[in-house]
């Protein structure tokens, strides 16, 4: 075992992901060379640091708002998931008779001229979408969060406002 | 006899699209203090990530909330918290969004006042930063309109 | 004797809501540990937490027993790590074309409250803040195996599963991390 072995096995030592006789190997090394040692010491205390600056900040968070949170969520995968459920246990006389109304429905409009279509691909519509047309005010600021397309005007309470 | 049938029956069908026209819209207005700080109403959770992105607060209280239905071209007002108001004039609709003209006054002052077109159902907010010398954070009103 | 991951995953696919609230609280610091490392601040990470095991209890059923429920708890943490970093400061301004308008574009943030600084609270010594500032500068990838191996002790096979990446590219990835931590460390002390 050189030196440039335990340079490149150091950190599977430190973590202990070393096959038994390398990790044997790698010990007896450290133990006779200052500077394989000092490497090896460099990992131990680069773990200290980061633990514990990672800890002392978990320590500070208040964790108990999370069960609540997901039990909340729960209960809307549930709500959904049983939802589901009645919508599948359609009796089949009810199924059936839904499925030829379905077919007449279908076959009365499929016998109308069709509209013109819309070369322009029709945009996904956002829960919460808005179109400012007009903005007034003072000191506003717009924003948008993009997923569900809500929007904010924000105006600044101490210097904002037009004369009414 | 038949005349005065079909009169009453025209009658009765003009009530019932009278009346669905003066239906309108139902508005809502939340009004929600928010803060750096502190707890969240539990009702807010489900929107607490997605306030966060918009305005940095990380606590949302509601403190007032009201529900009205509002009649087209009619303005409705809506008292907000610190002396201000809200007036919504719905206007109508126009493909599958509620056009309204919304005013958000502070006093006399007009804070806001813009035309916009709301996704039928959907929610928009407005925010009012905090005011110097005052801790109590700041306010997003929410309004979600939905049309009868 | 407790009941083990798998015996309460089974108990909550039957419905068994107390089960699960069990799984949640054996694990939800360490899942917290993962978020407040890879993302700028606690509510973010708080955030990661709960979103994490409300996913976990919706796609239960994909949960196989084949690696450990915290291995798989992970992956789904680190993916909304990931997902939220990439949402990060994309809201995008609007300008509202009526003549009317005024002032509308500029960040709200001017306006907010200052951003929550990482490990604010938590640090007591001048040396945390710089190694959580060191650890800062790392890459999200290399963040991740720092904190998977470091902090949450996984193997490298486990961390692989976590980050969906060969069990090598885990071990140049942690060697790369460590080096860079501590030649930062280095010059900032």
């Amino acid at each position: 075992m050189t030196c440039a072995d335990v340079e490149r096995l150091v950190d599977a030592f430190a973590d202990a992901e070393l096959p038994a006789p390398t990790l044997l190997a790698v010990a007896r090394h450290a133990a006779g060379c200052s500077t394989c040692d000092e490497s090896v010491r460099g990992l131990q205390e680069l773990h200290e640091s980061v633990t514990r600056v990672v800890r002392a900040e978990v320590d500070a968070l208040d964790l108990a708002d999370v069960w609540p949170a997901v039990a909340a969520a729960a209960d809307r995968v549930d709500a959904r998931r049983s939802w589901s459920r009645r919508a599948r246990a359609v009796p089949a006389a009810a199924a059936g008779a839904l499925a030829v109304a379905a077919a007449a429905v279908f076959w009365l409009q499929s016998a109308r001229v069709a509209p013109p279509r819309d070369p322009t691909p029709a945009h996904r519509t956002l829960s919460n979408q808005a179109f400012i047309d007009r903005l007034a005010g003072k000191d506003l600021r717009l924003r948008r969060e993009p997923r569900s397309g809500t929007t904010i005007i924000w105006v600044n309470a101490t210097s904002g406002g037009l004369a009414r | 006899m038949n005349r005065a049938a079909v009169a009453l029956g025209m009658m009765g069908a003009a009530l019932s699209i009278a009346a669905a026209v003066a239906l309108g819209m139902e508005v809502q207005v939340v009004s929600v203090r928010a803060a750096e700080r502190g707890p969240s109403d539990a009702e807010l959770q489900p929107l607490r990530g997605r306030l966060r992105r918009l305005v940095g607060y990380r606590s949302f209280r509601v403190v007032q909330q009201e529900r009205r239905q509002c009649s087209w071209r009619n303005t409705e007002e809506f008292r907000i918290p610190g002396g201000r108001s809200l007036r919504v004039l719905p206007k109508g609709m126009q493909d599958e969004a509620v056009m309204m003209q919304v005013r958000l006054l502070d006093g006399r002052r007009r804070l806001v006042d813009t035309d916009v077109r709301l996704r039928n159902r959907g929610t928009m907010l407005l925010g009012v930063g905090r005011q110097a010398g005052r801790a109590d954070g700041a306010l997003i009103i929410m309004l979600k309109a939905e049309a009868q | 004797m407790a009941p083990s991951d798998w015996e309460l995953v089974l108990r909550t696919r039957k419905g068994d809501r107390d089960a699960f609230r069990e799984l949640v609280e054996r694990y939800q610091r360490r899942v917290a540990s993962l978020a407040v490392g890879m993302l700028r601040n606690r509510e973010d990470a708080l955030d990661v937490v709960q979103e994490t095991f409300a996913r976990a209890y919706q796609h239960l059923d994909r949960f196989k027993g084949d690696s450990g429920f915290y291995t798989w708890l992970y992956r789904i943490a680190f993916n909304l790590c990931v997902d939220h970093q990439r949402r990060e400061g994309k809201l995008g301004d609007l300008r509202p074309e009526q003549e009317e308008t005024e002032q509308i574009g500029a960040p709200l943030a001017a306006d907010g409250p200052p951003p929550d600084e990482p490990f604010h609270r938590a640090r007591s010594t001048e040396i945390g803040r710089r190694v959580e500032q060191a650890i800062r500068e790392l890459t999200p990838d290399h963040r991740a195996v720092i904190l998977l191996r470091e902090v949450e002790g996984l193997s490298y096979e486990e961390i692989s599963r976590v980050l969906d990446c060969p069990k090598g590219t885990v071990m140049s990835r942690l060697h790369y991390a460590r080096r860079q931590l501590q030649s930062r460390l280095r010059e900032l002390l």
